[in-house]
């Protein structure tokens, strides 16, 4: 589980030049998340403005975001793929599984991501 | 407070140093908890001051480098105003939405226009030295088009975000189309005056060509064209026309006779 966190962490660096495969989520402890950057930008539009515009978090390719604990973090970006995944797709959508006691924090989050 | 000197920096062209999500957040909350009001004002207000800033700049800017000034001033106000925008989108999309207020886009062109356009000498002046520079090309003179064309655009802009404000038909295309007039009836008397009446008629859809191409190049609006060919079909063929059918030896009537014999 590290192992892959290095790898994505090494890709990312080394391709940061011109338009990176992956995007770097900054929970408000410190977690690392790594996704597919493409998959954020059309799944949050918050991170897709965040990642198109003149700001920093498009110079560097890191989003900080200090109002989102780890803990939901790691599930909205499960769920920006489970959403990447099924948009537009014909196939049986299986449930999304939210455990009840991170709902209400999860809605905030993503109202505020927009996703 | 942190958007306002955000909008400074962005004004500063140092947006790359600002954390986009923290601008974001500040706007987010700040909606969220009710105070859409003050945020609004606060931006509004904010935009007033730099613009009246930028004003006073072009209202000292000479003719020879105005064009430029205004050009450059313009998209310069765009990039900002996107920005500005997208760090305020939640705003734009709720409480904008529900107290009916101009989205911040369009109330960055509403400011623009009232108070920089608006401006005696600067809007004045501006549409002065583009007349100018038309009647330039019209004498055969070459005009930095690119220079006009970003003003004119500029002007179909600023009317775009107030319904009743038609900035481009009223501060240009009403004085462009009568400037024009004048010229053509000028012209057509002297090109009468010295010319057969085939060359005339050579010259005059030389010149028709030569008014339909500028304002393409100038990305005026199509509504232009309908009122400015019209005008240029007046000035130099209906009015003349009974001229250049009698005109003694070359006029049309007189080529008809020679056929015939």
């Amino acid at each position: 589980h590290k192992g892959e966190r290095e790898r994505l962490s090494n890709m990312a660096d080394q391709s940061d030049s011109d338009s990176p495969g992956y995007v770097k989520l900054v929970s408000a402890e410190g977690h690392e998340f790594f996704m597919d950057r493409d998959t954020a930008i059309s799944a949050s539009q918050t991170i897709r403005l965040m990642l198109e515009g003149s700001f920093k978090e498009a110079q560097d390719n890191i989003i900080q975001l200090p109002d989102i604990s780890g803990y939901i973090l790691e599930k909205v970006v499960q769920y920006l793929h489970y959403k990447a995944q099924y948009s537009n797709s014909d196939s049986r959508i299986p449930e999304f599984p939210i455990e009840p006691e991170l709902a209400l924090e999860l809605l905030i989050a993503a109202k505020y991501l927009d996703c | 407070g942190v958007l306002a000197n955000a909008i400074d920096e962005i004004y500063n062209r140092n947006a790359s140093q600002l954390s986009f999500e923290e601008l974001y957040r500040n706007a987010y909350n700040l909606v969220l908890h009710k105070h859409g009001a003050l945020l609004y004002e606060g931006v509004s207000a904010k935009l007033n001051d730099h613009l009246l800033d930028t004003v006073e700049i072009l209202a000292q800017t000479p003719e020879p480098q105005l064009l430029d000034s205004m050009s450059h001033t313009w998209q310069e106000h765009q990039i900002t105003m996107v920005m500005i925008r997208d760090i305020l989108m939640y705003m734009d999309r709720t409480y904008v939405i529900q107290q009916r207020r101009r989205l911040v886009y369009d109330l960055g062109l509403h400011l623009f226009r009232i108070t920089v356009w608006e401006y005696p000498s600067v809007g004045k002046r501006v549409i002065d030295l583009l007349l100018e520079a038309i009647r330039m090309e019209r004498r055969g003179f070459l005009t930095n088009r690119s220079q006009s064309k970003a003003v004119l655009t500029m002007l179909q802009a600023l009317g775009q975000s107030d319904g009743t404000a038609n900035v481009y038909q009223q501060d240009f295309e009403k004085v462009f189309l009568g400037t024009t007039q004048e010229f053509y009836h000028e012209e057509s008397l002297s090109y009468l005056s010295s010319n057969t009446a085939a060359s005339y008629v050579e010259k005059a859809t030389a010149r028709l060509e030569e008014e339909k191409e500028r304002a393409h190049a100038l990305s005026l609006p199509s509504t232009s064209e309908g009122p400015l060919l019209h005008i240029m079909q007046t000035e130099l063929i209906e009015r003349h026309a009974q001229t250049l059918v009698e005109m003694d030896n070359s006029g049309f009537a007189a080529l008809l006779k020679d056929d015939t014999k």
